[in-house]
């Protein structure tokens, strides 16, 4: 696969960064050579491979727990506070 | 007190041939000398140090030091310490504090260790030479016209010039034992799942793993059984009990099995790393061990199945940066507006190269073809991994096919800085512990790397010990020493 401009911007656009012609075109080849490397992947035949992931992942018990940080040190950790809440601007 | 190790440093202070206040005093002095020319270090805590080393001494005076009491370790700047700055190399979090404490750093504090200040790091741990920080590249300290590998250069760069006793890293594809290679010391990445991961800043969660850099095995062994075991705020955390480890004397390797994987034979090496490693073989042979070539053909997938996993992972976990709960706000019209400019402004070039990769791999048609496949292909290495372990004690190799590079030399280029990666990232995808020693030093320090099988973390020690004894551990670099 060959990225163009497009995609990158694209792919920018949905990481919500910003990119500057010089850099669209940089990764463009770029990431189009690390793909080229990484698609080998798609050559394994996985089928009858068992898929691990959920069944190794631990569920804590359902109950409540105190943290080690408190709501203070977590709130202050933001920028922009205002009687304690984090201020954000408006969607629109 | 020079080249001072942890147990070295433990023994001395017990026995009062210096106080702890002696020790980080000298080590300060060290770093305040010789670190603005190798620049491992984002954050120096020099004042509370010296206040430690002092309740350190009483403790000792009173006759109830704990087991690492009043010694100076260096902490790579992507673990979390209550009320210190975590930058985790990232101008995003430039200004973030920490509010609470890693797992790994607060069994070490509970120790009784005393941290000197947070290493430089490639953004998020993303590099393999530390160029990538956001706070200027670490030099090594044998050359500092080289690097010091990466991600963890600032922890193995501090380990190497003498600027702490030990220090923690974090490996997620040969992060801890690349750099320990070119900066000649010991590196250890310990079993996925053996040492909690809370507070450590995510990079790629399936693969990231925290690992002690020091100067000998032993220490490595001290580090890993006071940092390793089950912790409830990590998913992943094994339930398995930490085994005591026992150090060896090369008699040890009489009859140990080890095996050469045949797929790491084909690649580039250096030719300097390839003398090396052969006469390393040489010696182990010599010493009684068996060595063989051994067929993982799987291995080859290691390195594109960790570069989807880790593009994938990390456009996922840095998705969290948006500068409204932490890190750095920019001023902007909208809400929209500000999340672009905080992560436009926040994030280095290498950060934002995966970032993009990732998103292409996780987005809509091509999650299967891309990061389900990988995750497969991921299982079926390790398969192939334990099938080749269950027949040796240990896989040997290069740690890195070259020694370390010319600042610069690979930063335009991406995929040949990827493939600095090549022998280390298995032992991530598979799973499996293993270690980098230092070898007899050619112009610039070269890595021998030990496979271990899953969860026998206390027997690859054991092995690389009895290693050490029969190649020698490592020694301090020259240049962190008055010019």
């Amino acid at each position: 696969m060959q990225f163009q401009d497009e995609d990158i911007q694209k792919l920018a656009q949905l990481s919500r960064i910003k990119l500057t012609q010089h850099e669209v075109e940089l990764f463009r080849d770029q990431l189009t050579s690390v793909l080229q490397y990484v698609e080998k992947v798609g050559t394994v035949d996985v089928s009858g491979m068992k898929q691990k992931g959920a069944e190794d992942a631990r569920l804590r018990t359902d109950e409540s727990r105190t943290a080690d940080a408190n709501a203070k040190d977590l709130l202050d950790a933001a920028p922009h506070i205002e009687e304690g809440h984090i201020s954000v601007l408006s969607v629109k | 007190m020079e080249w001072q190790t942890v147990a070295g440093a433990v023994k001395g202070l017990k026995n009062k041939s210096f106080s702890s206040t002696d020790l980080i005093g000298e080590y300060l002095e060290r770093i305040s000398a010789y670190d603005p020319k190798i620049q491992s270090f984002i954050s120096v805590r020099r004042d509370e140090a010296l206040e430690e080393a002092r309740l350190a001494d009483e403790r000792i005076q009173k006759g109830n030091a704990r087991e690492l009491e009043g010694i100076p370790f260096a902490i790579k700047d992507n673990m979390t310490v209550r009320g210190g700055k975590t930058t985790a190399g990232s101008k995003i979090l430039e200004d973030y504090t920490g509010v609470y404490t890693a797992t790994a750093v607060q069994k070490l504090l509970d120790a009784g260790a005393i941290i000197l200040g947070k290493t430089n790091m490639d953004e998020f741990a993303m590099g393999s030479s530390t160029e990538f920080s956001a706070f200027g590249p670490t030099k090594n300290p044998h050359d500092i016209s080289r690097v010091p590998g990466g991600s963890s250069g600032g922890s193995a760069a501090a380990v190497a010039a003498d600027f702490c006793a030990a220090a923690l890293g974090s490996d997620t594809g040969g992060s801890i034992r690349q750099p320990a290679s070119f900066c000649g010391i010991v590196g250890f990445k310990p079993t996925y799942g053996r040492v909690s991961r809370y507070g450590l800043i995510a990079m790629s969660s399936s693969l990231d793993q925290i690992g002690p850099l020091t100067k000998t095995v032993a220490d490595a062994a001290i580090i890993y059984e006071t940092i390793a075991g089950y912790d409830s705020r990590d998913a992943t955390s094994s339930q398995q009990k930490v085994e005591h480890i026992t150090t060896q004397k090369a008699d040890y390797l009489k009859g140990k099995k080890f095996g050469i994987p045949k797929s790491f034979l084909g690649f580039e090496i250096d030719a300097s790393v390839q003398r090396a490693f052969d006469h390393t073989v040489a010696e182990l042979k010599k010493a009684g061990a068996e060595v063989n070539e051994i067929d993982i053909p799987m291995s080859k997938f290691s390195l594109p199945v960790y570069y989807l996993m880790v593009t994938s992972e990390i456009s996922s976990n840095l998705a969290r940066y948006d500068g409204i709960r932490y890190g750095t706000r920019v001023d902007a019209e909208n809400l929209l507006a500000q999340y672009i400019a905080a992560r436009t402004q926040g994030f280095g070039e290498e950060a934002k190269r995966r970032i993009l990769l990732g998103t292409f791999t996780l987005s809509k048609g091509y999650w299967d073809k891309y990061y389900k496949q990988a995750l497969a292909v991921k299982e079926a290495i390790g398969a192939q991994f334990d099938e080749a372990l269950s027949a040796v004690d240990a896989l040997i190799s290069p740690t890195s096919p070259t020694t370390a590079f010319k600042i610069g030399e690979k930063f335009n280029d991406p995929l040949t800085m990827y493939l600095s990666d090549l022998f280390t990232v298995s032992s991530n995808i598979a799973n499996l512990p293993a270690i980098s020693l230092p070898l007899a030093k050619e112009k610039m320090p070269i890595g021998f790397q030990l496979m271990g099988k899953r969860f026998a973390d206390s027997s690859l020690l054991s092995i690389a010990s009895a290693c050490e004894d029969l190649f020698g551990s490592s020694r301090p670099a020259k240049s962190s020493s008055p010019v």
